[in-house]
């Protein structure tokens, strides 16, 4: 479902200050793949995630989605096959526009646009329905600008969104870092649920080690622009934070963390 | 009561201006409002409307072709903003300001001279009010049911496909382009139809007062701002149909306040100052009052 060959980026190239983010980063998903990435800071994990979304342009390596090239597509034309929940609710969803327009937008997602009226009768049953899956009351507010939602509601809503029309990829960008330790596991709760029922191809990176122990059937360490570390099946799930930590010689494992 | 009298005195007059600059209100709001893009250009494209206009029917167009043209020269000059942003990645009020500039010089080149002025040419209220046409009731008239056609027109599209698509590149450019929308294209399409109602206001104006001068657009984006501050205020923000409706409600009461100031006694060359304030008074209440940003940019 996902291709990606030989990614190269470096950011400042030709400037003192030239830091490779990605260095000759390959990473295969087949249809159902759910892959978590961890590693430091400046690791690279988010800009694996960028270059994938389209968001930011690789120098070499190209990219496949769903057997398509789309090594020079930008973002929004990548959008009818990705699907992505970004770390900061505010901005993966439209505050000054409504709850049921917000899910309108989602569903059309990658479609053409055209003088249509954007949001119809039957599009409004449908998300209720979907809403009231989500167990937070969204579904008698779908009226309400988005901005009156608490962060939590945001990034359920966006996740809802994510998974509104079934994506070939979903692209899970530490999105349940800037909620407390209780709402993050509720939308991770309902992250796994929307994956396991339509057999979502996914890649998450996450600060999370619990997460990235607990979840997805391959694990991804990146270092230093590069994978350092791949642990899938069995040997993943015999994973420990303790086993990681010697495996890497870390002092801590805030290492992995951080 | 000389002052009530003044004041009295000027309504009529006063609420033809309001009808007119609504549009250049709404003009302001859609780029402020619905695409966060700052945007100064009306400065250049409500002149450049009138420009147009003046300089066609002065040259025998029919008035209401003259009207048309005036609008896509308006809907060009946003384009042209929209075009240096994007291309450039400067900020939206430096993109406004360097067209606004370009478009004093192409103002003059397109009238041939600095005014011109159309007393002797038939305008798109003479067209359409014959031998009445000096009387001001018919022409607030003939103004307001085009200004609630096009509030109307603008309430449909902004809710349709497209439509929800330009505003969602305002609240978030990632989030639109996540959900397959093209920021550039969006933002193309909203400052394009704002330049249009700008230069309409323009045209309007340019036939109404028989005049079009190069000058005519000095003011009109902090007036404009003002009408739109003070029907937020009013009305609220709410909902899009709020939102569309504060601009033309802002501009009929705030150019009421601007005409009980002149009744008063104050000099016109006084009112830039008094705007300025007034302006500037609103967003330090709405910023210090915490009703949330007054000026998002992108």
């Amino acid at each position: 479902m996902l291709s990606a060959r030989s990614l190269r980026k470096a950011f400042h190239a030709g400037t003192p200050n030239e830091r490779v983010a990605l260095n000759d980063v390959s990473l295969t998903l087949e249809p159902g793949d759910f892959a978590v990435v961890i590693g430091g800071n400046g690791a690279g994990k988010s800009t694996l995630l960028n270059a994938i979304a389209g968001e930011v342009p690789v120098d070499t390596g190209d990219i496949e989605i769903d057997a398509k090239d789309v090594t020079r597509e930008p973002t929004w034309r990548r959008a009818s096959s990705v699907s992505r929940v970004f770390q900061d609710p505010l901005i993966g969803t439209a505050g000054a526009m409504t709850i049921e327009e917000n899910l309108a937008l989602a569903e059309r997602r990658g479609k053409r646009n055209g003088l249509r009226l954007g949001l119809m009768a039957a599009a409004r049953a449908r998300y209720h329905e979907r809403l009231a899956t989500l167990g937070l009351g969204l579904e008698s507010r779908m009226s309400q600008k988005v901005e009156l939602l608490s962060g939590g509601q945001r990034q359920s809503l966006a996740l809802l969104m994510a998974v509104l029309t079934t994506p070939k990829l979903l692209l899970l960008d530490e999105h349940t870092a800037a909620l407390d330790p209780r709402t993050a596991d509720k939308v991770m709760q309902a992250t796994i649920a929307a994956v396991e029922r339509d057999k979502l191809t996914t890649l998450m990176v996450t600060h999370n080690m619990e997460h990235a122990l607990r979840y997805g059937n391959r694990l991804i360490m990146m270092m230093e622009g590069r994978i350092a570390f791949v642990a899938s099946g069995a040997e993943k799930a015999a994973l420990t934070v303790e086993s990681l930590v010697k495996r890497f010689h870390l002092t801590s494992d805030r290492m992995l963390l951080a | 009561m000389t002052i009530v009298n003044a004041y009295l005195n000027l309504v009529p007059v006063t609420l033809m201006q309001s009808v007119i600059y609504a549009f250049a209100a709404l003009g302001i709001m859609i780029p402020f409002r619905l695409l966060s893009f700052p945007d100064l250009t009306v400065e250049g494209s409500f002149p450049f409307g009138g420009c147009v206009a003046a300089a066609l029917i002065a040259s025998g167009v029919n008035p209401f072709a003259a009207t048309m043209f005036a609008i896509l020269a308006g809907v060009f000059a946003g384009l042209a903003t929209a075009t240096i942003h994007l291309a450039l990645r400067l900020n939206t009020l430096l993109c406004g300001i360097l067209v606004l500039t370009m478009l004093f010089s192409i103002n003059i080149r397109t009238m041939g001279r600095p005014n011109i002025p159309l007393f002797n040419y038939s305008s798109l209220f003479d067209a359409l009010l014959g031998a009445d046409s000096n009387a001001l009731g018919p022409r607030i008239a003939i103004v307001l049911a085009l200004l609630a056609a096009v509030a109307l027109a603008l309430f449909w599209f902004f809710k349709t496909e497209i439509g929800m698509a330009i505003r969602a590149v305002g609240a978030s450019p990632t989030m639109a382009r996540a959900q397959g929308i093209s920021v550039a294209r969006y933002t193309l399409l909203g400052l394009g139809i704002a330049g249009g109602l700008c230069a309409g206001a323009g045209a309007l104006l340019a036939q109404h007062q028989a005049f079009a001068d190069v000058g005519m657009g000095f003011g009109v984006l902090v007036n404009g701002l003002a009408s739109v501050i003070v029907g937020e205020q009013l009305l609220g923000r709410g909902t899009l149909g709020r939102q569309l409706l504060a601009p033309i409600v802002g501009a009929v009461v705030y150019y009421q306040i601007v005409s009980l100031a002149l009744a008063l006694g104050m000099q016109p060359f006084d009112l830039k100052l008094l705007t300025g304030l007034f302006v500037l008074a609103m967003l330090a209440v709405s910023r210090f009052a915490g009703r949330g940003a007054v000026l998002t940019d992108r």
